[in-house]
This record gives structure tokens, C-alpha cells and sequence, in this order.
């Protein structure tokens, strides 16, 4: 019933219910651009954008999914013309912040949890635009097909393909990478001081 | 579950939580778009009342313009006036009528009747009008509009007496161009340093003119889209507070809170 009334304040285009969208769904908005892009300054814009869009495509809204996720279609298409890169990723994915699970988690622990963010955040560079959106959505937001599916505006079964060839891709590389970076330090440990 | 899918799910995860985290820049965003909406809808507004303008100058041309010149060309004008007024008062008309310039076009229909009009045995010389020398107005560089403000003020022209001197229509047209200058800076060039710039030059020299409450809220808008939060707030807060008849002023306070969010540390 709110959201149904900030919709109708959307639609009038009043200036205080994209305040109060924004502060409801801002967070999901700027989580998933973030995963998307991989750039933190490029996910803000990304974020600023999806926002204006909105109430010039809120005529749009059906309102058979929630205003959350129709803002996140929004978001997919616009993400379309973000310029793909390796080199948008910058140093802001090093310094990411993560907090211990647990008060065992041991700071070696939590640093190999770092990497592995770093590691698929890159790889994810590696995949089409198409696949890495199915993945963010799927594997990483743990949302479902279906919903995956209204959010990028395809059918539920051309989800499930792009994240059956994403998943074979990621497996691959971190597998490659994992052996990679083992190799040396079972040598290490081999040869000995 | 194979091995390599737990990898990628524990992944998946650290990312997750990675990216999880509350942005700094998030107020500052809310700022940014609110700032940027507000302009839109602005931008929206004039040209629903440009189009409104523009429809309303159609149908008047379509109602009045047109028929009105069919009947002068086709002479039925002259004689719809004739069976309103008569023709005797035409005759005392006419001959006082200025001369225009003589017509190359052919006239299909003879409206007036020749009989009754006189033709001057002698032309009234026409006295020569001394042309006075037009002061040369700046040309635009690179198709930017002409600053208006620069251009010689209207009581700096000689001759022509002050009870029949057009001094409003000048200096109202002087003012709208200054505005429209500013305007178009802020709304297409997207220049708001220059559109700030050319808001100050507006409201110095027509601190009350027609558009001197917009001109203030624009500027106040244009502060925020350059950063400047805290001039932004301070020229945003009189609206805000309704100092202006309730011009803008639930936006202006909406602003005015997202500006405040985003100073904070």
C-alpha cells in the first residue's frame, strides 16, 4: 500500500518521493551496481542514474514485481552503456572492507577471504555483460531464476543458459587460479628453509 | 556439490559482503540526483509552456491571422467595413491614410471604389528624416546569443521624447534576454559555473525584475550542481522557508535536507 502511494507520488514526478525512493532501495541499487561494475565511482553514477531514470519510465511500471526490483531492470539496462573494461576495476576493490564472520576468523583468514572477492570480482570482467548480470543476480545476490529473469527482461530459460556457460567460465578460472597460486608455495614447502 | 562449487560460492560470498558495505558518497548522491531531478522538471515545465505557447499562437493564426489576410487580399474586408461603418465614413478615411510603398502585386479584386476616393492634386512633401548614426552592435561569437547587457542602454538614445519613448519594451526585452542567456546556459549548455555567473549579472542589474525569484532558485541549483553545498543552502533556505510566496518551496526544503545530509561527515 506505500509502495503503491510513493508509485503515484513517482508518477506526478514530485521531488521528495525520489528522496524517499532512493532511501528505501538505494542500498540493494548500489550493492548490485557495485558487483556489476566493479568500479566504485562508475557504480555511484550508475546509481545517480537509475534513480533519474526513474520517474521518466515509472509510466512503465506494472506493478507485477516490486519497485525494488523494476529499479534494478532499470540499473541492467542502463548498465549496457557503461564502458566494459578490466581497467575500470581500480585499487577501490583492494581496499575492500570486510568484516571477521566470527571471533575465530583469524586475519590470515579473513585475508583469503579478500582475495577470493578480488579474484571473482576480476574474473567476473572476463564474462559478457549478459552472463556476469545472471551471476550477480543468481550466484551472488542468491536471487532466483525467475526473478533474475524479470530483472534483465528475459525469459526465465535464457537465464538459466547464460548462467549455466557463466558457471563453467568461473569454475575454470578460479580453478586456474587457485593452482597457480598453490603451486609455488607446495614448492616452497617442498624444497624447505 | 562438487569442490569447485563451493569455491565459487564461497567467493560469491565474500563478495557479497564486500560490496555490502554502506557508501560514503551515498548522501552526497541523494544531493546530486535530487539537484539534477529538480532541473529536469524544470526543463520539463518550460517547454510544456513553450508547446502551450506555441499551440495557442497556432490557433490564433488559424482563427484570426489567416482569414483575416485572405479577406484584406481578396478585398472582402474592405467591404465587410463598408457595411459596418458606410461609406462615407471610408471617405473621410482614406485620404488621411499614410502612404504605403506602391504594391507590385496585382490586385485581383478592385475592393475600393475609385470615385470616391480623391486623389491628392499635390503631393504633401515629405519632409527628409535626418537618419541618426546606429551605434554597431558586437557580433556574436560562434553563434552564442549577443550579451544584451552590454549593449548601449536605451536612455543613452537621443531624440526621441520621453512620453513616446518605447523605454519599457526595450528594457523589458533587455531583461528577458539577460534571463534567457542565463537560462540557457544552465538548461543547455549545462554550464552552471557560467549559467552562476550569468544568474548575478541578471539579479545585479534587475534585483526586482520579472524573473528575478526564478533566477535566485536556478542559481541556488546550479550552487549545488558545482559543489558549492553551502551557498547552495544558504540561497535555498529563504525558499524553503516559503520567504518567496511558496515558490518552490517544498523542493527547495527537500533540497535543502539532502544538502545538509551530504555536508555531514
Amino acid at each position: 500500500m506505500e509502495e503503491r502511494r510513493l508509485i503515484e507520488r513517482l508518477v506526478r514526478n514530485e521531488t521528495a518521493a525520489l528522496g524517499e525512493a532512493y532511501d528505501l532501495h538505494h542500498a540493494a541499487v548500489r550493492g548490485f551496481s557495485r558487483r556489476l561494475l566493479g568500479h566504485e565511482a562508475a557504480a555511484e553514477d550508475l546509481v545517480h542514474d537509475v534513480f533519474l531514470q526513474l520517474p521518466k519510465v515509472i509510466g512503465r511500471f506494472e506493478a507485477r514485481s516490486s519497485l525494488r526490483t523494476f529499479l534494478l531492470s532499470i540499473a541492467v539496462n542502463l548498465s549496457r552503456n557503461v564502458r566494459r573494461a578490466r581497467s575500470r576495476r581500480d585499487d577501490a576493490l583492494e581496499r575492500m572492507h570486510l568484516e571477521p564472520r566470527s571471533a575465530n576468523e583469524t586475519p590470515e583468514e579473513l585475508e583469503d577471504r579478500r582475495r577470493l572477492a578480488i579474484l571473482l570480482s576480476r574474473l567476473l570482467d572476463e564474462l559478457p555483460m549478459e552472463q556476469r548480470v545472471a551471476v550477480v543476480l543468481c550466484v551472488i545476490e542468491e536471487r532466483t531464476s525467475v526473478e533474475a529473469a524479470e530483472i534483465a527482461g528475459v525469459p526465465e530459460a535464457t537465464v538459466r543458459t547464460r548462467l549455466f556457460h557463466a558457471r563453467r567460465k568461473l569454475r575454470e578460472r578460479l580453478e586456474q587460479h587457485l593452482t597457480d597460486r598453490d603451486e609455488p608455495a607446495a614448492r616452497d614447502k617442498e624444497l624447505g628453509p | 556439490m562438487t569442490e569447485d562449487d563451493s569455491t565459487l560460492r564461497e567467493a560469491a560470498r565474500a563478495l557479497r559482503e564486500a560490496t555490502d558495505a554502506p557508501s560514503p558518497e551515498a548522501a552526497a548522491t541523494r544531493a546530486r540526483l535530487l539537484a539534477a531531478h529538480e532541473r529536469d522538471r524544470r526543463s520539463l515545465l518550460g517547454s510544456a509552456r513553450a508547446t502551450q505557447w506555441l499551440a495557442a499562437a497556432a490557433v490564433f493564426a488559424v482563427l484570426f491571422v489567416a482569414p483575416s489576410a485572405w479577406a484584406l487580399y481578396t478585398g472582402r474586408a474592405q467591404r465587410w467595413i463598408e457595411a459596418i461603418v458606410g461609406p462615407a465614413r471610408l471617405e473621410t478615411v482614406a485620404p488621411t491614410a499614410p502612404p504605403g510603398p506602391p504594391s507590385t502585386r496585382p490586385r485581383h479584386t478592385p475592393s475600393i471604389d475609385t470615385t470616391t476616393v480623391e486623389p491628392p492634386i499635390e503631393p504633401t512633401p515629405i519632409e527628409p528624416t535626418p537618419i541618426e548614426p546606429t551605434p554597431i552592435e558586437p557580433t556574436p561569437i560562434e553563434g552564442l546569443p549577443v550579451a544584451r547587457d552590454e549593449v548601449e542602454e536605451p536612455e543613452a538614445r537621443p531624440s526621441v521624447p520621453a512620453s513616446v519613448a518605447p523605454i519599457d519594451d526595450t528594457s523589458e526585452r533587455d531583461e528577458r534576454l539577460s534571463y534567457q542567456r542565463a537560462h540557457a546556459l544552465e538548461f543547455e549548455a549545462h554550464d552552471h559555473d557560467a549559467a552562476i555567473t550569468a544568474y548575478d549579472r541578471y539579479l545585479a542589474r534587475y534585483p526586482r525584475g520579472h524573473f528575478a525569484t526564478e533566477a535566485r532558485y536556478n542559481r541556488a541549483v546550479s550552487l549545488a550542481h558545482v559543489g558549492r553545498t553551502g551557498e547552495a543552502i544558504q540561497a535555498l533556505t529563504p525558499f524553503a522557508h516559503g520567504a518567496h510566496g511558496g515558490y518552490r518551496q517544498d523542493e527547495a526544503a527537500e533540497l535543502v535536507r539532502a544538502l545538509e545530509a551530504s555536508e555531514r561527515p
